[in-house]
């Protein structure tokens, strides 16, 4: 298992260019870890040109399966309510 | 010099007027022009009016015409001295920080700058309501507003916001304006047969992009929309013509003018929001 801090990857870039570098550091991970942990800690916002670049290329590539090696930590209820909104209709 | 003469805040007159005063200038090829607000009232503007006009006088600057506002009017004083709006093409400011707290004074919308607004409006927000609120949302929807303006736009930086909020009813106006190509027209760059009704339309649908840029997927105005609270309006007025959502809610009509570049103006009703609660996890086993 292991933890990917989202926070540290929005520090100084922009939200496209986190989002790639999020995909990047789970497709690195994908093969050899049971799961990946996303730290939301100290995250407010998540928009969608993030989760385009992120979360929506990995279920492109690789489908919305995929996902169930990722999990989401410190997350707040209205972040969760985003995310599942958004799986469900880029899926 | 031409006077450009604005005596009515119905937000169908005041735009037309934007439009005609934007040709007028472009065709009159005068050296100065005075902005005048004869019969109305400071109280009776909103958001739509600050920025649709901040986008006029940004795109008459540029013709290097020199620009006056009537300060004999209540409402031309009201921007000089309380909104600053000198600072702007004068002082060649982006943002000016003003006193009135109910008010996130205009901001130039640039494409270096559209992650630093998200986070001043969510400075804004911090210190104005020392609440457990989770507003995430309002920033979250400043966020995609403005990256839609630098994505799709074309509007060589002549955009503004302009937040208002209203302490009685707690609910947040907000306001975004370009001068650029319009959604129909940029819709229309996949579909081309598209009227600017079904643009419209079409714009607001999950997953229709233009793909301007490679992280675009449809999901922005989506997002804006599901930010604005279900008894409030989205208006988004774009080319020739309006769309209106409500809830589920979405009606279109055709406008008597076109409006060359695109105004998006919504509403957050705060009590609608909860106080902020973190879950332990989310995970993707429903899948």
């Amino acid at each position: 298992m292991c933890t990917i801090n989202i926070s540290y990857i929005l520090k100084d870039s922009d939200y496209p260019t986190a989002g790639a570098k999020l995909y990047d550091m789970i497709i690195a991970k994908y093969d050899t870890e049971d799961s990946i942990t996303l730290d939301l800690i100290d995250v407010d916002a998540l928009p969608s040109m993030f989760l385009n670049t992120s979360i929506g290329k990995l279920i492109t590539d690789k489908g919305k399966m995929a996902l169930k090696k990722i999990r989401f930590t410190n997350i707040t209820k209205s972040q969760a309510a985003r995310i599942k909104d958004y799986v469900a209709k880029v899926s | 010099m031409a006077t450009l003469t604005f005596n009515s805040t119905n937000k169908d007159i005041w735009l037309s007027k934007i439009m005609d005063y934007k040709n007028c200038v472009h065709n009159e090829d005068c050296e100065n022009v005075v902005l005048t607000f004869p019969n109305i009232e400071v109280k009776d503007l909103s958001p739509v009016h600050i920025v649709t006009l901040a986008c006029l006088i940004e795109h008459i600057s540029r013709f290097d015409v020199n620009i006056k506002v009537d300060r004999q009017t209540a409402v031309g004083n009201y921007l000089y001295l309380t909104l600053k709006f000198k600072e702007y093409w004068a002082g060649g400011q982006d943002h000016s920080h003003i006193e009135d707290e109910n008010i996130l004074n205009l901001w130039r919308l640039k494409e270096e700058q559209k992650e630093l607004y998200g986070d001043e409006v969510a400075n804004y927000l911090k210190s104005k309501f020392k609440s457990d609120k989770d507003l995430s949302a309002v920033k979250l929807s400043i966020t995609e507003a403005f990256y839609n303006v630098c994505d799709h736009a074309n509007a060589n930086k002549n955009a503004f916001s302009f937040i208002q909020f209203d302490p009685d009813k707690q609910i947040l106006q907000i306001a975004v304006c370009d001068f650029g190509i319009g959604i129909g027209n940029s819709v229309r760059t996949v579909l081309p047969d598209a009227s600017d009704e079904e643009a419209l339309r079409k714009a607001i649908e999950p997953r229709f992009t233009v793909k301007s840029r490679m992280h675009n997927s449809g999901m922005g105005l989506d997002s804006i929309r599901g930010s604005s609270t279900e008894d409030q309006n989205m208006l988004i007025l774009s080319n020739g013509a309006f769309l209106m959502t409500k809830g589920d809610s979405v009606r279109t009509k055709n406008l008597d003018f076109e409006f060359r570049g695109t105004l998006v103006y919504y509403k957050i009703n705060l009590n609608h929001y909860d106080a902020a609660e973190t879950l332990e996890t989310l995970d993707f086993d429903y899948l």
